[in-house]
């Protein structure tokens, strides 16, 4: 899947100004990925919030990575995504394309955050930043799905919203998020940009919903992602694997340490 | 709102034996309302009771993961039938439905040489947890 920069919705490319400055060929040999998780608050069978980090570097000594293609991030065994009161309506994709964030429903929002991509432009790197955010996409097919939102503010103004899929993932973990990432071209001909950071969260932090009761919307916040009751030996696992363009992949494994029980959080 | 039904699909009824305990073959069309009593992570536990060929009371253990497996006890007056279900979540965001099969392990009293298998089929409510499933099909025992 490719989207010309050009081709997305509502969004003007300023760096095809770029376009007759001198390329070099970009070598993308190899990958290396950093997973972050935290959860915010840590406290077992309540709710929270999930908080990814994720960083990608070129092993290669090129100056920027391989364009990521498909992202699976698994999350542990007992965490409750369908339980979490998130997602209560959903927001379909013509919605996000044709109305932005605005027009889906509140309870759709699932989560935000911001990425950074980059592309090489001769020796240079030209950074575009972007604020992302979750919805809950309509259920239809055979598995829960989601739609992510990419909204590009500078140096460029571009728009990316592309599906993903709730998958179930062998033990320890119980879910796959996965995303096939769109290839993006930095401008008509140009090349590919390249993820190289994401800070998302999803669950409850920051969000409002508003349910409509006897004519009026109540604020509310949703309960947040519940917690097993219990945390395996060493931990909650989390796992993420990149795909790349150039047909390596980059896995990082992170688990976050069990909570404190509540009698050691009064201490 | 999540609403469960389950559907055990076998054979027609068939009449028990004439024997003191002769093998026997029921058709089963369940319908249970059910209320959350326990969540923690993505299992939840409801309860409630099942109207139909087995009435009596249901005991769901329910794990709302990617794929929803549910394992059900109906405690009836003979005895209990237990058995685990899997579907997928469909339809609208707030209210899932799921589809799937299901198949009887086990039983207890009148049930204990339970077996059968079906469909598994019901809708959760996510804001309330209350659930209704059904189940059809037979149940040997």
């Amino acid at each position: 899947m490719r989207s010309s920069c050009l081709a997305v919705l509502r969004r003007a490319c300023p760096l095809a100004l770029l376009a007759s400055m001198a390329l070099t060929a970009g070598a993308h040999a190899g990958q290396s990925a950093r997973l972050q998780v935290g959860l915010y608050p840590e406290r077992l069978g309540r709710g929270t919030t999930i908080r990814f980090a994720f960083d990608i570097t070129a092993t290669d000594g090129a100056l920027v990575p391989s364009p990521v293609t498909r992202i699976d991030l698994r999350y542990p065994k007992g965490f409750g995504l369908v339980t979490s009161g998130l997602g209560l309506a959903s927001c379909a994709e013509k919605v996000l394309e044709e109305l932005g964030p605005e027009g889906c429903p509140s309870e759709s929002l699932m989560g935000d955050g911001t990425a950074i991509a980059e592309v090489q432009v001769g020796n240079e790197i030209v950074q575009e930043l972007a604020h992302t955010a979750i919805f809950m996409a309509p259920l239809g097919g055979e598995n829960i799905g989601i739609e992510f939102l990419v909204n590009g503010y500078t140096p460029l103004a571009a728009e990316l919203i592309f599906p993903g899929l709730l998958l179930a993932a062998a033990p320890p973990y119980s879910g796959d998020l996965s995303i096939p990432v769109p290839l993006l071209e930095s401008y008509p001909q140009g090349r590919d940009v390249s993820l190289v950071q994401v800070r998302s969260t999803i669950g409850p932090l920051g969000l409002t919903y508003y349910e409509h009761q006897h004519g009026k919307f109540i604020p509310y916040t949703p309960s947040g992602i519940v917690l097993p009751t219990r945390c395996p030996a060493g931990g909650f696992p989390f796992s993420i694997t990149f795909h790349f363009a150039d047909g390596s992949t980059a896995t990082n494994d992170q688990t976050v340490p069990c909570p404190r029980s509540p009698r050691q959080q009064r201490r | 709102m999540l609403m469960l039904a389950s559907a055990l699909i076998l054979p027609a009824a068939a009449a028990g034996g004439t024997a003191a305990r002769s093998a026997r073959s029921l058709s089963v069309n369940d319908t249970a309302q059910l209320k959350l009593v326990h969540q923690a992570g993505e299992d939840i536990t409801e309860e409630g009771q099942a109207k139909g060929e087995v009435p009596g009371h249901v005991k769901l253990l329910l794990e709302l993961g990617p794929t929803v497996v549910a394992r059900f006890t109906i405690t009836a007056a003979d005895g209990s039938i237990s058995g685990v279900g899997s579907g997928r979540p469909k339809g609208r965001s707030a209210e899932p439905s799921f589809a799937g099969t299901m198949k009887v392990t086990h039983g207890t009293g009148l049930y204990s040489r339970a077996h059968g298998s079906g469909g598994f089929y019901g809708t959760l409510n996510r804001r309330t947890y209350k659930m209704v499933v059904q189940t059809t099909g037979t149940l040997d025992y």
